[in-house]
């Protein structure tokens, strides 16, 4: 079974990689104006990937977790911690990519609101799978191609990433802020629409 | 949430024989670098596994936790995988070894013990249990069962190393079941291969097999250089408090919130000229 999550882990980065290079393309043929079939393809290649890797990543977590070492060997390391953090971050972060394409479909590209986030979307994702990755190179390997830079960033995945808890009330709040004036503002922007066409 | 009219057939084309066409060419741009991917990727070396191999010999890291008692120069390495216990010992002598872990009693007594030697390269290993404070007899023999899985050792003119294999709880009442917590442990060693022969050379521990954390009796240190030495191990590097595992799901709470707020903020909020 452990077979599995190897497969697994090997197999969602590979197709999430997949999907953020295609997103890259895609926006970079944008820019440019030219291939505009190669950009179509791009974009369906991400959101199939997307979808693929978005698979393979949970059963590589539920495997991850389930299959590798014993639970309590498991929750003692600061490493594991950090990762099952990450990995819970890409899996948000794949989720509404997902979410957001399966609604919207290619028409998403037409809003610059919706193409913002979805891209976003993608490159969270990318790094939360690249941080796991290293700390799973750590786990398996002792060591990660991310080491270099990681050292001078300053980057230290065997201590435990933790928000100080004053900090986490001001966050949530902040954000709850942010969901309360986004819903006045559509209510405000409801309003004039429907003042503007009472008036016309 | 209402979509506007040109989503809504932007929607309908998405099925459209063209757009199927599409995905058909993305899936297959897909296999084709998926491929390319793994042909590759068989040219890179596969991730190890953490699993010690059971064959005499101790690689460099092959262990996750890795502890040298000065005192006698004995080492001792150990992984944790699944519910086994892989463990080695390696002592500068030529002949028998052994680890006798958690004595209730006087000295040794109670201790869950396991020793050998190796003489003509084949390795003669047992699964012991001291039923008193200075004697020891094979779990067998006291109505137990042998519970080493796997087993192998080598002899050279650098002294001996065994390695074996058993499970963390064997649920033989002659083992000690292994958990989270931190155990006395007995290491000896012999210059002869007479299992009967007294062992002037010993020393004890304190070892947590989890977390990889040991104490020296003698010392009281942890981490000392030269009395503990630790292979760069992930899960012991420094065990988070239950207090840090806490704080590390309050974190993830808060980031996945924020992710998920923030998203749904943006979406909510009109896009200027959208309405257009």
């Amino acid at each position: 079974m452990t077979h599995l999550h190897t497969i697994s882990a090997e197999l969602h980065t590979g197709m999430l990689v997949l999907a953020f290079i295609s997103i890259s393309l895609k926006i970079i043929g944008d820019k440019l104006g030219k291939f505009p079939k190669a950009t179509q393809v791009l974009e369906q290649t991400a959101y199939v990937s997307a979808l693929t890797g978005f698979l393979f990543l949970i059963v590589s977590a539920i495997t991850g977790f389930t299959q590798t070492w014993p639970r309590e060997a498991l929750l003692a390391s600061p490493l594991v911690l950090n990762k099952i953090l990450f990995t819970e971050f890409a899996i948000v972060f794949w989720t509404i990519f997902l979410l957001i394409r399966w609604k919207y479909g290619a028409d998403l590209w037409k809003s610059l609101k919706l193409k913002t986030l979805y891209v976003s979307m993608a490159l969270g994702g990318f790094l939360s799978i690249t941080l796991t990755g290293s700390m799973g190179g750590h786990v398996a390997k002792k060591e990660s191609l991310l080491d270099l830079f990681l050292h001078k960033s300053g980057i230290n995945t065997h201590v435990p990433f933790t928000l100080p808890e004053t900090w986490i009330v001001p966050i949530l709040v902040f954000i709850f802020s942010i969901l309360i004036i986004s819903i006045l503002l559509r209510k405000k922007y409801k309003i004039a629409r429907e003042g503007a066409i009472h008036d016309s | 949430m209402k979509r506007n009219p040109s989503t809504q057939v932007a929607m309908k084309s998405l099925f459209s024989t063209y757009s199927k066409r599409m995905y058909l060419k993305g899936i297959a741009v897909m296999l084709f670098l998926l491929s390319f991917a793994s042909v590759s990727s068989a040219f890179h070396e596969s991730i190890p596994s953490i699993i010690p191999s059971i064959d005499g010999q101790i690689q460099e890291n092959e262990y996750q936790n890795h502890y040298r008692d000065t005192k006698i120069n004995m080492d001792v390495y150990w992984t944790l995988y699944k519910e086994n216990i892989y463990l080695a010992l390696r002592s500068h002598a030529k002949g028998w070894m052994g680890i006798g872990i958690d004595p209730t009693g006087s000295l040794m007594q109670g201790a869950d013990i396991i020793l050998g030697y190796v003489k003509d390269g084949k390795l003669f290993i047992q699964d012991n249990f001291a039923n008193s404070a200075v004697n020891r007899a094979p779990d067998t023999v006291l109505g137990g069962k042998n519970d080493i899985l796997e087993s192998a050792g080598s002899e050279s003119d650098k002294g001996t190393v065994i390695e074996f294999k058993r499970k963390l709880n064997t649920t033989d009442s002659f083992d000690r079941a292994l958990t989270d917590n931190e155990y006395k442990v007995l290491l000896a060693y012999s210059e002869s291969d007479d299992l009967t022969s007294y062992h002037p050379v010993k020393s004890t521990a304190f070892i947590n097999f989890f977390s990889g954390n040991v104490r020296n009796e003698d010392t009281d240190d942890v981490g000392k250089e030269g009395s503990i030495v630790k292979t760069q191990n992930p899960a012991t590097d420094s065990i988070p408090a239950e207090k840090d595992r806490y704080q590390s799901f309050l974190t993830m709470l808060t980031g996945v919130i924020s992710i998920a707020g923030i998203t749904i903020a943006l979406l909510i909020i009109p896009e200027r000229g959208r309405s257009k």
